[in-house]
């Protein structure tokens, strides 16, 4: 097995992580020195509930060579500016919204919230959703792209998509069997290993069929077939402080209304609930813990609380908020589910099989497989899930909230040192503190904590140092540009139908 | 000695002369008092004022913004005339493009135009450019290298009046309420005292500010000339409706069948000023007409008489009319509260030492009287030229003054307007207007064909294009106010 050229690839499991798999893989490696296999079982349900994405799935797609209209009409996708937090702050009408994008411009090397934190002190007017093109699209249901070449001085619109993601899988599913990778329907029984290595050789499948690989991708969900079941890799508990371990999910008919170009999370009793708009239908979901809601009871108030008719019954589904201590162990690296969970709030969850798929591309093995990559490989993904870990308890930690046991208990938990020195940094000064190549930047940390009820105590000398008429100016200047751009952008659903039409046409 | 001014009316010519007067001659020791007559204003009344009311609210040490902002006004860089000419037309407080060899542009632009040139004279103004797309213009080394920009105001009245009273009350002028009050005299015929429910104010000097009404001229037997024979309406309908969601920075007066509506928009509201010839509409359809042409869903409207025309006399023995009691305009030039700051910048000019006060009364009354009649004239102009069959726009019965008669044979002739002593608005206003209306002049002055066809072609490209950036780069109108005003 070491030395020998990797040739045959089995990625085990489809949906959406298998099909994003197969795709990059034949796309980037090609067919022609490498053999990809998916298997795949009917008898397994994936876990397709409407899903929402960040714009790094720009990245991905781009790589993949796909029509950006073609994937919105083969998924009934809609457009997404960010997600619209409400009753986050202390529950009852208090809403903020996280967008994509950025606020305002840098003016003299200083970034815009320090200006921003200077005028809403002396104005009183602490609306920052003002100075982002994307919140105010977003709050009139408006949305168009902005032609390529046009970047942040000129209020390009950043955004993403929710998606319906059994199509997004089955559209990949088409692509990648155009790029000639097989396809095996089965349910795997048994798998080999070797016995000096302990790499996986082969799969057995229910119908005696036997899959043989170099390599093997898990794409098999929480269980983690190969990762964990065979190579016992473990995993890394985190909810201490993510103590949410259910959602209960439940597609709606399309609400009366215009299609919101946004996520809605609400915060609830005991949780937090869902809600994602598609061209067809509206996906929700209530994620909770269980400690402090039964099952039952949150399948109640998921219905009770729908902004429209359920097309189905709710399903519950269970997880352990962590990962799994090695994503890349000898010859098998986990996407997905397999490779850990954190709860959709920040919309994560592709993003994080889309960066781990990305990541074995950029380090794939040819000849054999190296420790020192497979170490570095693990830290390096680690950090990314760290990452969306701090920013995801920043959500439950920064509230007022602490009207229900959930919210109590969520008040009184630890927080990882990592968050908690950048909370510190934040409220003392206004200065986000973030490395480079970190998912969350320095405008979503502002805005979600801000949003949440931060407001930092001081802010740069710097920005006192024009005068109250000059900073009022270049204020007038960014809302006058971005009004602008906002008045080019069309009704959301107008903007929808028009690419459904361009099919029609051709 | 004038030791005492007591200023007897109401709204804004009374609290403007209380502020300007104290201001300006407090610190020589001069009292000023008012007696003040219950408010006219309701909520739907504007005060549209013209850029040189910014310079009289500094001297009184009035904050524009914070103005603004207390009151919900708004910005105006001109009015938009719609149905009066063969197009519409926007009157800008601006100058028309740059001079080219030395040469006024409106000269070369005369001549352009009988080459062909279809370009409209507004958009060489970068004020006209500007506020057509949502632009507020805030003059300043930039702008004013190219051409002159200006700026003034939509104040809603009621509130407007209640900062000025707020101010004046703060600067410790006592104020006398009152329904009315009787004129004392003395053998001289000098008003020496109002006596008002039991109080007796004695003063020196006495503004009258009761309005069109002119209690103490008409007590001091002063009349007024009528100009009912060029300004028709005898009606004044206000109302008012929500504010736009883009706050235009002018007004939109539009010439209908039985008067003209103009449209004021501020932060607050949107105010409407509706003027008609009773004789060719009844108050009762009034209302309606004035909704059906603004496109507005309006609330109460409050239907008033409108009398153009002058008191004989501004200054009488020791009273001063001041506003309406001096002078009564259409408003459908924003002209009212420019009566009103050109009495008390006068007065101030010649405010009597004392003893006797006949010389500065007569400099006064003629100074007045000529501005007055100046300002009528620009606002005739437009009945004189509206091409509006008939009703309330065919041609005028009374001949046209023979100073606007004069203006209008020159411009005719040679593009030039003769400006007289006195003028309300300046040359750029009448170029703008004149032409909007439809006047092309027959000739111009011959030197600037010394300017090649391409140069000058070249000259006005290059205005335009200049203009087009500018106005691209400026601060839009509602993120002006948004950022400054609110």
């Amino acid at each position: 097995m070491q030395g020998e050229r990797i040739r045959k690839i089995v990625i085990v499991g489809g949906g959406t992580s298998g099909w994003m798999t197969a795709a990059m893989l034949s796309k980037a490696l090609g067919t022609v020195m490498h053999d990809i296999t998916l298997v795949e079982s009917d008898e397994i349900g994936t876990v397709g509930v409407g899903e929402a994405t960040i714009p790094p799935i720009h990245q991905f797609n781009r790589r993949l060579d796909i029509d950006e209209d073609e994937f919105i009409r083969e998924t009934n996708a809609t457009f997404k500016l960010g997600i619209r937090f409400d009753g986050w702050k202390r529950s009852g009408d208090d809403s903020y919204f996280h967008p994509f994008g950025y606020l305002g411009q840098d003016m003299d090397g200083l970034s815009f919230r320090h200006y921003w934190m200077r005028f809403a002190r002396l104005s009183g007017n602490f609306d920052y959703g003002r100075f982002n093109v994307e919140t105010l699209a977003a709050r009139e249901n408006r949305f168009g792209r902005t032609p390529s070449g046009e970047g942040r001085e000129k209020y390009a619109v950043n955004y993403a998509f929710q998606f319906d993601a059994s199509l997004y899988a089955a559209y990949l599913r088409r692509y990648s069997e155009k790029l000639a990778v097989r396809r095996i329907e089965g349910l795997v029984v048994k798998v080999d290993q070797d016995a000096e290595s302990g790499f996986i050789t082969a799969v057995h499948l229910k119908d005696g069929q036997v899959v043989e690989g170099d390599f093997f991708i898990d794409c098999s969900g929480f269980r983690g077939l190969l990762i964990e079941q065979t190579l016992k890799s473990g995993y890394e508990d985190w909810s201490r402080w993510l103590p949410c371990d259910r959602a209960a999910a439940v597609p709606c008919e399309k609400p009366v209304g215009p299609i919101e170009p946004y996520v809605v999370c609400t915060s609830r009793e005991a949780g937090w609930q869902w809600k994602i708009p598609l061209q067809h239908r509206t996906g929700n979901g209530y994620v909770f813990c269980s400690g402090f809601l039964s099952e039952e009871e949150a399948c109640e108030k998921l219905m009770a609380r729908l902004p429209a008719k359920a097309l189905k019954d709710p399903k519950v589904l269970r997880f352990t908020t962590g990962h799994r201590r090695k994503v890349w162990d000898k010859n098998v690296v986990a996407v997905g589910l397999a490779s850990g969970f954190l709860e959709p709030l920040e919309s994560t969850s592709i993003h994080l099989s889309q960066i781990v798929i990305a990541k074995l591309i950029s380090q794939f093995p040819k000849n054999g497989i190296h420790q020192s990559v497979i170490t570095q490989f693990n830290a390096d993904i680690l950090a990314d899930y760290v990452n969306v870990k701090d920013f995801l308890i920043a959500h439950y930690k920064v509230t007022d909230r602490q009207d229900t046991p959930f919210w109590q208990h969520c008040k009184h938990m630890d927080i990882p040192d990592s968050l908690k020195v950048r909370l510190d940094i934040f409220r003392q000064t206004g200065h986000v503190h973030s490395r480079p190549h970190e998912l969350f930047t320095e405008a979503s940390w502002f805005a979600i904590l801000v949003g949440q009820g931060l407001f930092p105590e001081d802010h740069h000398p710097l920005a006192d140092a024009v005068s109250e008429d000059q900073l009022k100016l270049r204020l007038a200047k960014i809302r006058t540009e971005i009004t602008d751009r906002l008045n080019t952008l069309p009704d959301h659903g107008a903007y929808l139908e028009r690419i459904a039409n361009l099919q029609v046409a051709e | 000695m004038i030791d005492k001014v007591v200023i007897f009316g109401r709204d804004a010519a009374a609290w403007l002369s209380a502020n300007a007067l104290h201001t300006a001659l407090e610190p020589t020791g001069l009292t000023v008092e008012v007696v003040e007559l219950p408010s006219l204003l309701q909520a739907q009344d504007i005060y549209p004022a013209l850029p040189a009311l910014e310079a009289f609210h500094s001297q009184m040490r009035i904050d524009e913004h914070a103005l603004l902002k207390a009151i919900g006004g708004s910005y105006s860089l001109g009015q938009s005339f719609v149905g009066f000419g063969p197009a519409p037309f926007f009157h800008a407080y601006g100058g028309h493009g740059v001079a080219i060899d030395r040469l006024p542009f409106f000269q070369h632009f005369v001549r352009a135009r009988q080459k062909g040139l279809k370009v409209a004279l507004e958009d060489f103004s970068l004020t006209a450019a500007g506020a057509k797309i949502g632009r507020f213009i805030v003059p300043d080394s930039t702008t004013g290298g190219f051409a002159r920009t200006d700026y003034g105001y939509h104040l809603p009245a009621a509130a407007y009046t209640a900062f000025l009273r707020a101010k004046a009350i703060g600067s410790g002028i006592r104020v006398t309420p009152a329904r009315g009050a009787e004129v004392e005299r003395d053998g001289e015929g000098r008003i020496i005292a109002l006596v008002t429910g039991g109080q007796r104010m004695t003063g020196d000097l006495f503004i009258d500010a009761s309005g069109a009404e002119a209690r103490l001229m008409r007590a001091l037997d002063i009349g007024a000339e009528t100009w009912r024979g060029w300004f028709r309406g005898d009606r004044l309908l206000a109302a008012a409706g929500a504010p736009y969601a883009s706050v235009p920075a002018y007004a939109r007066i539009e010439a209908l069948d039985h008067g003209w509506l103009g449209l004021y928009a501020a932060q607050d509201k949107t105010r409407l000023v509706q003027v008609h010839d009773s004789r060719l509409m009844g108050d009762d359809k009034a209302l309606q007409a004035a909704a059906r042409a603004a496109g507005l869903h309006l609330g109460d409207a409050v239907v008033s008489e409108l009398n153009p025309g002058r008191s004989v006399q501004a200054w009488a023995e020791n009273c001063v009319a001041i506003g309406e009691a001096a002078c009564v305009f259409d408003p459908v030039d924003s002209s009212g509260l420019h009566a009103i700051q050109s009495g008390l910048v006068h007065l101030l000019a010649l405010f009597p030492q004392g003893g006797d006060i006949a010389v500065e009364r007569r400099e006064y009354n003629h100074l007045m009287r000529q501005g007055f009649e100046r300002l009528r004239d620009f606002q005739i102009a437009h009945a004189a030229l509206c091409g509006h069959g008939g009703g309330y726009w065919r041609p005028l019965e009374t001949a046209l003054p023979d100073t606007l008669t004069r203006k209008l044979e020159a411009f005719r002739g040679r593009g030039i307007v003769p400006m007289y002593d006195g003028e309300a608005f300046p040359l750029d206003s009448w170029e703008a207007v004149l032409t909007g209306h439809g006047l092309t002049p027959e000739s111009f002055e011959p030197l600037v064909a010394a300017t090649s066809d391409a140069d000058l072609m070249a000259h006005l490209k290059h205005m335009l294009g200049y203009i087009r950036e500018q106005v691209q780069s400026m601060n839009s109108h509602d993120s002006y106010l948004e950022l400054f005003c609110r």
